[in-house]
């Protein structure tokens, strides 16, 4: 009788080593082991290299086919509607219009698909708008049940901030598959609440580090079916983009300012109006613009550049920081000057902006992708979200 | 015949397709052969309402997923009698004209007219106590921040105090009390408030102003009385609740910068609500006055020490003000004068 060794901590190479020394006819049930074990170990990393080296099948861009005529009808529609209906008819209105934003979004030659159903929108916003009036009601009749509720609303936000995303994310579906996210609340609590309130104490000299984890959160624990977005994003570059917005800022301040000082004033004295109180409000509201759309264009490119789905797509992004600040400023002006009837136009300049900004390498896993498995998940936390002014948007 | 795509269920495999309708079935076809020829019962395949130019999304029974451009024939096809009707609407021109014309005149409706009409009933449910509590916290945190203690002597306090007391009597009301207190305020320089619960703040600076003349301080008294007795901060505070909720209800997944703009919008609304407040209890002191024997003029007197001490603002700031203009008040006051 020959006493069994337990190979099972061997490495491949050790494994194959031991093979090649052991004596076949003196210990066949070893030697018969070691084959079964190396057969194994070479078939997990054939697969994991197989998985690793998927092959770049072709870099495609992605195309919007929304035009603003189409959707303007679609929208004011639907805006009369929901003001007929006092308000019901909303949750109709807002799966149509992400039905269109989505459908009309094309990547290799398919299309995106938002599947949420009315009702489950309805049902989220009843439930929302009750909260928020709870909350508004409790603040005014004492200021220190509004403490309370605060921080038992700070407990909260990762729920609602999870559950939005899950919802979010089930709703979304590429080739009949849906992508889906499975971040923890312990996490969730970690990267919204603990880090933020720990970087007051720095200063705020933390902050870049805590929004790099939260993007990172998010990313990381998204799939598209059985795939997983994986991220390797950088704490320097957000350093880097940080500080550079923020002297971006400080500097066309500067210039405002000096040109509110030295050209608006003079001028002022002969108008009788004082121009300089306008331009330094305008400098103000430029230079976060332009440090904003700034900090904006070079965290996407990042984000995406660094971004890929397990053997299915690489992704890319390269919004330039002008064209990012022109349309903000045209939207805004646009939406401001038509009195709110340019919305249309704005969204659909804004997705076709970012689709033109956007490729993606498809992988040759991408035939291959398995749907998870399918839950249903209200809309409660994705519109208390939108309603408490959680900022949900990765890019 | 159209070529289609065919998503299989369970995983991102996607077929060509070719699918065609014979009477009330649907068949699907591979080209390629990758599948038998399948048929389907209309009854049973599930579609998703025709939007826009998007392509049709078919879902079999089988939970396969087909994507096809549709065209007239098919989406009749798909449709049926009814089920485009969105679409319809969404596409008629006649439609679009009534949307246009529509909606800005239900938006002028609802935020000008609806949500004020609902706070103002809304506020009437609020109990004393409520108010009460609300009351007590608001004057202790500005205490806390804002207002120091008056510098007025006692005997001017109290004789000031029993001249109030004498209104109080003189007027029709459900409150048990009037509570009226003293405060020095920079911020607020010369001023008077009214807390939900009948509090009432004089600060020093406004009887200094009026040069500690009973009866002008009585009219603007009676002014905050009108304040309280139409329950005037209530309806603020409910409105401000019913319109945020309402504008985010409406426009929660716009931009940041348009939401500012309607912030802009919502305070413009909130203005003009208070400034029809401030002509209510406008309107509250001239009758109680009246009713008291005494003259309108006394407010209009009070309101002319306002306009010496602020000069008067140009029309178009007005909506950005909480306040009618002073002149505007001064004449109300004293046309009501006349007539008496």
């Amino acid at each position: 009788m020959e006493s069994t060794i337990d190979y099972s901590n061997y490495s491949l190479d050790e494994l194959i080593q031991a093979r090649q020394t052991i004596d076949t006819d003196t210990y066949p049930a070893r030697a018969a082991e070691l084959d079964r074990l190396i057969a194994e170990r070479q078939a997990i990393v054939a697969t994991t290299t197989a998985e690793t080296q998927a092959q770049e099948l072709r870099r495609v861009g992605v195309r919007f086919h929304g035009n603003a005529k189409e959707f303007f009808s679609i929208w004011i529609v639907n805006l009369l509607l929901t003001l007929v209906t006092l308000g019901i008819y909303s949750a109709w209105a807002k799966v149509r219009t992400n039905r269109y934003f989505y459908g009309n979004t094309e990547i290799d030659g398919h299309r995106f698909a938002y599947l949420a159903e009315p009702l489950q929108i309805l049902k989220g916003r009843i439930i929302a708008a009750i909260a928020f009036a709870a909350f508004a009601v409790l603040q005014m009749i004492n200021p220190v049940f509004a403490l309370i509720l605060m921080l038992v609303f700070a407990a909260f936000t990762p729920l609602i901030v999870v559950l939005g995303l899950r919802f979010k994310m089930r709703m979304t579906a590429y080739r009949n598959v849906r992508f889906q996210f499975h971040g923890s609340y312990g996490d969730a609590f970690l990267v919204f609440v603990v880090w933020p309130f720990l970087s007051i104490f720095t200063f705020y000299l933390l902050m870049p580090w805590v929004l790099k984890k939260i993007d990172q959160y998010i990313i990381d624990n998204t799939s598209f079916g059985d795939r997983s977005f994986d991220t390797g994003i950088k704490t320097s570059e957000y350093y880097a983009n940080s500080i550079s917005a923020s002297l971006l800022f400080v500097l066309v301040f500067i210039v405002g300012a000096l040109v509110s000082a030295f050209v608006l004033a003079p001028l002022s004295a002969v108008e009788g109006f004082d121009l300089s109180v306008l331009g330094i409000l305008a400098s103000y509201l430029i230079g976060f613009a332009v440090a904003s759309s700034f900090y904006q264009a070079r965290i996407r490119n990042h984000l995406f550049g660094k971004t890929k789905i397990d053997s299915v797509a690489r992704l890319s992004s390269q919004v330039e920081t002008f064209g990012l600040v022109k349309l903000r400023v045209v939207n805004t002006l646009a939406i401001v000057f038509t009195l709110g009837l340019a919305i249309p136009w704005a969204k659909i300049r804004a997705a076709k902006f970012f689709a033109d900004a956007t490729q993606i390498t498809v992988l040759s896993g991408i035939n291959e992708v398995l749907a998870g498995d399918n839950g249903t998940v209200g809309a409660t936390a994705e519109e208390a979200a939108t309603l408490f002014d959680v900022d949900l948007a990765v890019g | 015949m159209w070529s289609a795509q065919f998503y299989h269920d369970g995983g991102s495999k996607a077929s060509a397709v070719m699918i065609s309708l014979e009477g009330d079935k649907l068949i699907v076809t591979s080209p390629e052969s990758e599948f038998e020829s399948l048929s389907f019962d209309k009854d049973l395949i599930q579609v998703k309402s025709k939007l826009g130019g998007l392509p049709r999304e078919i879902i079999l029974p089988t939970k396969d997923l087909i994507i096809v451009d549709g065209d007239r024939e098919l989406d009749a096809w798909l449709d049926g009698d009814f089920g485009g009707r969105l679409n319809k609407w969404e596409t008629n021109r006649r439609w679009l004209i009534t949307s246009v014309l529509g909606v800005p005149i239900l938006v002028y409706l609802v935020f000008g007219f609806g949500i004020p009409w609902f706070a103002v009933h809304l506020a009437d449910y609020v109990p004393q106590s409520v108010k009460a509590i609300s009351s007590e916290r608001t004057l202790s945190a500005l205490d806390y921040s804002v207002l120091e203690p008056s510098a007025l002597s006692e005997d001017t306090q109290l004789s000031i105090q029993q001249g109030f007391r004498e209104v109080v009597r003189a007027i029709d009301t459900d409150l048990d009390s009037y509570n009226v207190q003293f405060r020095q305020s920079e911020t607020f320089g010369p001023n008077a408030f009214a807390l939900p619960d009948g509090t009432i703040v004089f600060t020093d600076a406004l009887v200094d102003l009026l040069e500690r003349e009973q009866r002008l301080l009585d009219a603007i008294f009676l002014h905050e009385i009108g304040h309280v007795e139409q329950n005037h901060s209530m309806q603020m505070v409910a409105e401000s609740i019913v319109a945020t909720i309402a504008i985010s209800y409406f426009v929660g997944d716009v931009s940041g910068a348009v939401e500012a703009f309607m912030g802009v919008g919502s305070s413009v609304l909130q203005n003009r609500f208070s400034q029809a407040h401030e002509w209510q209890a406008d309107d509250y002191a001239i009758m109680q006055l009246r009713a008291m024997g005494r003259s309108p003029q006394d407010f209009a007197d009070a309101m002319l020490a306002f306009a010496e001490f602020v000069p008067a603002s140009p029309d178009v700031v007005s909506w950005f003000e909480t306040h009618p203009g002073t002149t505007d008040r001064i004449e109300n006051a004293e046309r009501a004068a006349e007539q008496q």
